[in-house]
């Protein structure tokens, strides 16, 4: 069953471009299911991360790991330990931090939209973002890309292109951004947790 | 005689040249209710840049499209944008505010060196950075640019993204969303368009454009909800209210005048006389506004239609004359009989008017050299052409009602006397009036002056609340020799501003500084940055260090620094496209000095504010609501003053030719029945304002005419009766409908006039002369 589906996808992959139709959200989700099936029933994911962007006009990625916790209609804790030292919370009125360029005082939610966006990746809603993004996916269950393109030219402005790659489990995130930079995030030591966040996983996100 | 008449038709034909001028040059009706307002005066340059700020500001229009899913809401807000932009109503449309921004960010780069935010700014001034550095530093290994508007390579420290970032905190609550303006609450989420009508928002072609534009696009596009604040709604709205009221009062007073006149003398010659001599009127009331002040106010117009009430009068009262002697009675002879009682009356009434030309409010002027004239070519045509033209016309068979009460009224000795019963009234209305009196309250605030829709208000209300924004009616215009010592002044406003941010006095500000620094601030800026960030301990090359990069890249980063750095000069910013939303508040050149305004939000301390900017050379507060009601508190009390001088003016010349006694009781009606009316205001509970007190004025200038009606025509007291009769019903008619009106100082206006006409008339019988029973009329 499975194989047929990848086999018609491939097809599709082989066709020229002019015929380019987008994968049906329902083929996606028996691709992912796998990974959708752990990580959509998560109440929170936590782990590690190395992230290497690539700065446009700027000769050396910069690289740096972390981790990160991710709580379900919470947000995302994103911390970096080496080289330098910084959490940023993302949940649905913005993005917060200490320092590093995020507006401070009244206008938080100038960020809501990229954060939004972080969190999409992380809840893996097909649907939500199938109405958003040209869906495009191909391997096979054991190492599969996600390709979003965005639909509408506000959101290109945000990012052109964003990839997902996994087998069981989400493995590499890679985007860019408006400004030309380049983030590739990938994710080590996963662990997806089905049971209620606790007082002290909340308490990172408490304002 | 004849040569008056003669003359007369002579004007009269001038007239109608000057009417059929103007209608070929068009006429210009004005709908500003500010326009109707007194202007400062004291300093001219001020009240012009007051005026080009409020005219700019008065041209906006905002406009909140919401849907409970946003990528709906930025649909529908995107086709709305777009069709507005072609429906040429609107000289801007603001929308993708957000790719200007972007662009400008772009624009700043070469300008970089002299351009901190104030936060950068101290933390520079301060040595702190280490702390930069670390910021920095952040936000590069952040997983995304979150703040950045530059590529990182162009401004590695951030100090520009900073910058640019401090300015986006400008809008309120609204949030660039992918380069929209995006408010959200608790279900929908709102996209903000901001529109520039392309004509002023009181010129009825403007209003029409953006009535039909608006209602035709938010009509296509029903799935949305949409609120929409601006001066042009108001503005249309009133002016759609005031010309169905003037057309509504207009043609009601004149078809109660034409029924009246009908059913009184049941023939066509006093009806077709009347009408001419209140055609007359209007027209050269009308033209006379035109000349002296270059347009009319629709509100003036409004007032205006009491003018056919007041002025049948003349006719009315030539009329009634012919009860008297139906068979031989000719214009000359009712000339003889009351036309010194018209000239008068005209005179007292005019004189009336005449005390609205004194407080320096436009609107009162026009109203009352609309009145004037007015009320002097009606008077004037009574009494040049009716000797002439009119004859006895009613049949002899004819007994009109009104002649039948006229008649059981004279006959019931309803005249005061001194019995129990009439001197007990007359204390016991004394004591209601003086009880009423002193409960009668005083507000003498303009914003009560004004009305608006409560859906258009609640709108507002609505939309100011979403984007977190509290606009004050009061707001700061600096003056100054150069723009550059403009920006100084401003810079230095807007540190006192800080101060009482920190402390809650005020919500926050808006000022063209804060994007375009002065040239000053820049210079010190960019002397800063070149001590504290490019020097060879500087911020960036510790931060290039820490990132690992070559001593040469570090040397030639450094050397951006060296060259000569291009300042943000107010020519290039205003050139900018993402100074579009501040740039009304710089007002530019005017009359050799440099002006700019500030907007207050949320202003809560209005006394710190007025002093800490107390030792601000070229720092003033524009108080418009609050000038305009102490000038009306101010005017108010004159004005009771100014009520006595009347009277007693008034008096001097009813004296001269009653006698002290016949003078006094000729005043007493009007002036007890100015009294009572106020004393039904005090009694209802109905705040009082100058407009109530101006009313009284003209209450006694009116009203002193039905007793010197009374009194000239003692030997005839039926026909005079009839004759003020008539008068007071077509007076109280007009004035009665003013009471409708939707604007509240009309509306003020008339809840005075109407009831002290009525209380008027009935003081006048009273304490009117018994009527001579040896000569029996009719």
């Amino acid at each position: 069953m499975i194989r047929a589906r990848l086999a018609s996808l491939l097809i599709a992959l082989l066709l020229p471009l002019s015929v380019h139709a987008a994968t049906t959200v329902a083929e996606l989700h028996s691709l992912l299911a796998k990974s959708l099936a752990g990580m959509q029933q998560a109440k929170s994911l936590h782990g590690d991360f190395t992230q290497t962007r690539q700065l446009s006009g700027f000769p050396q990625p910069l690289v740096s790991h972390g981790d990160f916790l991710f709580l379900r209609r919470i947000g995302i804790a994103w911390r970096s330990r080496e080289p330098i030292q910084s959490e940023f919370i993302l949940d649905g009125s913005g993005v917060h931090g200490s320092g590093g360029l995020i507006p401070q005082n009244a206008n938080q939610s100038s960020l809501r939209p990229i954060a939004a966006l972080f969190i999409a990746m992380f809840e893996l809603d097909l649907d939500a973002l199938a109405e958003r993004f040209e869906l495009n996916a191909s391997g096979s269950v054991d190492a599969w890309q996600l390709d979003l393109v965005p639909r509408d030219e506000a959101l290109k402005a945000l990012t052109p292109h964003l990839s997902l790659h996994g087998g069981a489990q989400i493995e590499r995130v890679s985007f860019a951004d408006s400004l030309g930079d380049l983030t590739e995030i990938r994710f080590e030591r996963l662990r997806a947790s089905s049971e209620l966040p606790t007082t002290d996983e909340r308490a990172r996100f408490a304002k | 005689m004849i040569l008056r008449f003669r003359l007369f038709v002579a004007v009269l034909a001038l007239l109608a040249c000057g009417l059929a001028l103007q209608l070929q040059r068009g006429l210009h009706f004005e709908t500003d209710i500010l326009a109707l307002l007194p202007a400062d005066g004291r300093d001219p340059a001020l009240d012009t840049a007051k005026t080009v700020f409020e005219q700019h500001i008065a041209r906006r229009l905002t406009l909140l499209i919401g849907a409970a899913d946003p990528e709906a809401a930025r649909k529908a807000a995107t086709v709305i944008a777009g069709q507005l932009r072609a429906s040429q109503a609107f000289a801007n449309v603001q929308f993708e505010i957000g790719k200007d921004w972007a662009a400008s960010a772009g624009a700043l780069l070469p300008y970089r060196l002299g351009l901190l935010s104030d936060a950068h700014r101290s933390d520079l001034q301060q040595g702190r950075t280490d702390a930069l550095r670390d910021e920095a530093l952040q936000a590069l290994y952040a997983p995304a640019a979150f703040g950045r508007v530059v590529p990182a390579a162009q401004d590695l420290t951030g100090l520009l993204s900073g910058f640019v970032l401090a300015q986006s905190q400008l809008a309120g609550r609204a949030t660039l969303d992918r380069s929209l303006l995006v408010v959200h609450d608790d279900a929908i989420t709102w996209v903000l368009i901001a529109l520039e009508t392309a004509g002023s928002p009181f010129a009825a072609e403007a209003q029409d454009q953006v009535t039909a534009a608006l209602d035709s696009v938010l009509a296509k596009a029903p799935d949305v909800q949409v609120l929409r604040s601006g001066v042009v709604l108001h503005a249309a709205d009133a002016a759609r209210r005031a010309k169905s009221e003037m057309s509504l009062f207009g043609s009601l007073s004149s078809a109660a005048v034409v029924l009246l006149i009908w059913l009184t003398f049941r023939s066509l010659q006093p009806l077709v006389l009347s009408l001419l001599s209140l055609g007359v009127g209007a027209a050269a009331g009308l033209l006379a506004c035109q000349w002296a002040f270059g347009s009319v106010h629709l509100i003036t117009m409004v007032f205006g239609t009491s003018l056919i009430g007041v002025a049948v009068d003349y006719s009315l009262h030539f009329f009634s004359d012919q009860f008297r002697d139906r068979d031989r009675w000719t214009g000359l002879m009712g000339y003889r009989e009351v036309g010194m009682a018209i000239l008068i009356g005209h005179l007292a009434s005019a004189l009336g008017y005449a005390t609205l030309l004194i407080p320096p409010f436009p609107g009162l002027r026009q109203m009352a050299l609309f009145s004037i004239v007015g009320l002097m070519f009606s008077c004037a045509s009574v009494l040049c052409l009716y000797p002439r033209l009119a004859r006895a016309s009613v049949s002899k068979q004819h007994q009109p009602l009104v002649l039948k009460i006229a008649q059981r009224l004279s006959a019931s000795r309803f005249q005061f006397r001194a019995s129990l019963w009439h001197i007990g009234g007359a204390l016991l209305l004394i004591g209601l009036t003086a009880t009423g009196l002193a409960r009668l309250t005083f507000r003498d605030d303009i914003r009560l002056m004004q009305s608006s829709p409560p859906e258009l208000i609640s709108e507002e209300k609505a939309l100011r609340a979403l984007l977190g924004i509290a606009p004050d009616s009061r707001y700061l215009l600096l003056t100054a020799e150069s723009a550059e010592a403009l920006l100084q002044r401003e810079e230095a406003l807007t540190a006192v501003l800080s101060g009482l941010q920190q402390r809650d006095a005020l919500d926050g500000w808006l000022a063209v500084s804060r994007l375009l620094p002065s040239m000053q601030r820049q210079t010190d800026n960019q002397a800063l940055q070149r001590a504290q960030v490019y020097s060879a301990n500087g911020l960036l090359p510790a931060l290039m260090r820490q990132l690992g990069a070559s001593d040469a890249a570090i040397a030639e980063a450094r050397a951006a620094a060296d060259a000569e750095a291009p300042l943000l000069t107010p020519e290039r910013w205003l050139a900018d496209p993402a100074s579009a939303a501040l740039r009304p508040l710089w007002l530019g050149e005017i009359g050799g000095h440099w002006a700019s305004a500030v907007t207050l939000n949320g202003l809560r301390d209005a006394k710190a504010l007025d002093q800490a900017i107390d030792r601000l050379p070229g720092v003033h507060l524009i108080d418009r609501i609050g000038e305009v009601s102490a000038l009306m508190s101010r005017y108010r009390q004159g004005a009771v003053g100014l009520m006595a001088a009347v009277s007693f003016a008034i008096f001097v010349l009813l004296a001269l030719r009653y006698g002290w006694l016949g003078g006094l009781l000729c005043l007493l009606p009007p002036v007890g029945g100015s009294l009572i009316a106020m004393a039904l205001l005090g009694w209802a509970g109905i705040s009082a304002n100058l407009f109530n007190v101006l009313a009284l004025l003209l209450l006694i200038g009116m009203g002193v005419d039905y007793a010197v009606f009374l009194r000239e025509g003692r030997r005839t007291q039926v026909t005079v009766l009839l004759a003020v009769g008539l008068s007071a019903l077509t007076t109280l008619l007009s004035f009665g409908l003013l009471t409708l009106s939707s604007t509240p100082f009309i509306r003020a206006i008339g809840l005075t006039l109407a009831p002290g006409i009525a209380l008027i008339f009935l003081l006048a019988i009273w304490l009117g002369p018994a009527p001579e029973r040896e000569e029996a009329p009719c």
